[in-house]
């Protein structure tokens, strides 16, 4: 019993091991860790997958059940997250056999800004025009874009804006922060709850807010949304979804990781 | 993304970001307990209190570890003999009393030293309270496992196998054979490695699972009724940082994003998380005294939730 118990916990060891080094590799690891951990996941994987063929050899200690269940468990989460992420993005990444990983989705240092009827607008991310909010970067007047999902609800219907935001990984998207921005347009119906824009257009000040409670984004511990400014949008063009539609990087000057 | 999608991915995300610091914590422990002589130890640590308690309080800023992997190198430590007015110290205050993260503080409340130096303030305060408690406490009436001394490891061996509880938790890799003393102390720090690494796991499984839970399912309106006086702010936020066991190196930016309450209950969040958590209480009571690991649990709770009201009440 001991021997089975022994091995069985060294193929759960090396198969935790070979999960964590297989999603450091593949295309799908910003769906659960920001991707400048990508090296630190792999090395720990490989180091797992040893630990756990070294263990069949440690004939002197007794694996416990709990031990046993706890690693059965870990692999349950991560073969059903794998999955269900894998159908919620309409453009599922290649998963954890595709080795294509899209580093540059993550800035677009080659157009820093984006021109629209010879205007320039910054592009920016959400969170880097939050944060500019409080170092006295983002002021009424400036020009900028940023992209996001679309977020509706009855309350901003009716004061004529949509609002676009984001998910903010850190660490691991279980410290996921919500960054929204309100936009306002002319018809907030032309614009589906959910489907992916670019937003162009000039911060105004406003007071009071447009409304009054903070709009919750899914996956979100909490949102962060500005309290005295709005997009005036020029454009708001629907875009195929970003290839990591998370922000993972928040920058303090331009180039801003759009 | 539905709640089944976010509660998956998030308590895998936990395990995930965590074992890399569980694996380095147990490392290090194994380190310790195979090559680090108990004389080494006990001639870097000072003899007065004061200073024992100071080397543990600032030992982070030299061996900066993860609040995940902290308890293994602790046990370690205090397996060779370390006082437990240093190693606890060192347990408690690490995971926020390190470079890392104070800068990533400094960045998610955009420079503002005072909230660092509060932050710090709130897990120094109770390290030092637990460190004075534990006065001349020896490791033995601290730790459910007893010290091995192995310098004289092959001649205590046999003795060791009888007196020694050898549970689902025991990574002391004894039994191993009496070969060429190098190969020897690899093999046992790969052994002690694995095994203290599954034996903490499961606590870290267990706590994503239900921090997970709590992510997915808790409604996030809940969050207001909590917003509404300064005691509710600050014992919601703490208890929303055990609940949810946010790393230390990302609970900063979770706790600026709660633009509705204030700056005291915020620090409260990023001061109690790294003490005392879902994946941590677990551990406490699998490693040390059943009176110790309440204290361990009991004594950062109160000792903050204080502090933090005091804050409150001088207008933070």
């Amino acid at each position: 019993m001991r021997t089975w118990l022994r091995i069985t916990q060294s193929l759960l060891l090396v198969c935790m091991g070979g999960f964590m080094a297989c999603l450091a590799l593949s295309s799908s690891y910003w769906m659960f860790l920001n991707p400048k951990y990508s090296p630190l996941t792999l090395t720990t994987g490989l180091i797992i997958m040893v630990l756990g063929c070294a263990g069949l050899f440690n004939t002197q200690r007794k694996p416990g059940w709990s031990e046993l269940l706890a690693l059965a468990v870990f692999l349950c989460l991560a073969g059903s997250s794998s999955l269900t992420l894998s159908a919620i993005y309409k453009e599922p990444p290649q998963g954890l056999t595709g080795t294509e990983f899209d580093a540059p989705a993550l800035s677009d240092d080659s157009e820093p800004v984006l021109t629209i009827r010879d205007q320039e607008y910054l592009k920016i991310n959400l969170a880097e025009l939050l944060a500019g909010e409080s170092e006295g970067r983002t002021k009424p007047g400036g020009l900028y874009a940023f992209q996001g999902s679309v977020l509706r609800s009855p309350a901003l219907d009716k004061a004529g804006y949509i609002g676009v935001g984001r998910l903010l990984i850190i660490c691991c998207f279980a410290d996921a922060i919500g960054v929204v921005y309100l936009v306002e347009v002319e018809d907030p119906d032309g614009y589906p709850s959910g489907a992916w824009v670019r937003a162009a257009g000039e911060i105004q000040q406003t007071t009071p807010t447009p409304i009054d409670d903070t709009i919750a984004i899914a996956g979100a511990l909490a949102t962060v949304q500005s309290e005295n400014y709005v997009l005036q949008a020029v454009e708001v063009e629907e875009l195929p979804q970003a290839d990591m539609p998370y922000i993972f990087e928040v920058r303090n000057s331009a180039p801003f990781a759009f | 993304m539905d709640a089944f999608s976010i509660f998956t991915t998030a308590a895998a995300s936990i395990v995930m970001e965590a074992a890399p610091f569980l694996l380095l914590g147990s490392l290090i422990g194994a380190v310790l307990e195979v090559f680090v002589p108990e004389e080494f130890l006990r001639r870097i640590i000072p003899r007065n209190a004061a200073g024992q308690i100071a080397t543990g309080l600032f030992a982070g800023m030299l061996l900066p570890t993860c609040e995940c992997g902290i308890v293994p190198v602790a046990r370690r430590l205090m397996l060779k003999n370390v006082p437990p007015r240093t190693a606890i110290p060192y347990m408690l205050a690490a995971p926020v009393v390190n470079p890392v993260v104070i800068g990533s503080t400094l960045f998610a409340f955009q420079g503002d030293v005072g909230v660092v130096l509060l932050r710090m303030l709130m897990v120094i305060v109770p390290a030092i309270a637990l460190g004075v408690a534990l006065g001349d406490a020896d490791p033995r009436h601290v730790l459910k496992q007893r010290p091995l001394d192995l310098k004289h490891y092959d001649a205590l061996e046999e003795k060791h196998l009888h007196q020694h509880d050898h549970g689902p938790d025991c990574a002391c890799g004894c039994g191993h054979s009496h070969g060429e003393a190098g190969h020897n102390r690899f093999t046992a720090v790969l052994f002690h490695t694995g095994a203290e690494f599954v034996s903490m796991a499961r606590f870290l499984v267990f706590g994503a699972l239900v921090a997970a839970g709590f992510k997915a399912f808790l409604p996030f309106e809940l969050l207001k009724v909590f917003s509404a006086n300064s005691w509710l702010a600050v014992s919601g936020l703490m208890l929303l940082a055990i609940l949810l066991s946010v790393c230390s190196e990302a609970d900063a930016f979770v706790a600026s994003s709660f633009a509705s309450f204030p700056m005291a209950a915020k620090i409260a969040f990023m001061g109690i998380g790294p003490m005392v958590d879902l994946k941590l209480i677990p551990m406490f009571f699998a490693v040390y005294t059943r009176r110790v690991a309440i204290a361990l649990v009991v004594t950062p709770i109160v000792t903050v939730l204080v502090m933090s009201l005091a804050l409150s009440m001088g207008g933070w």
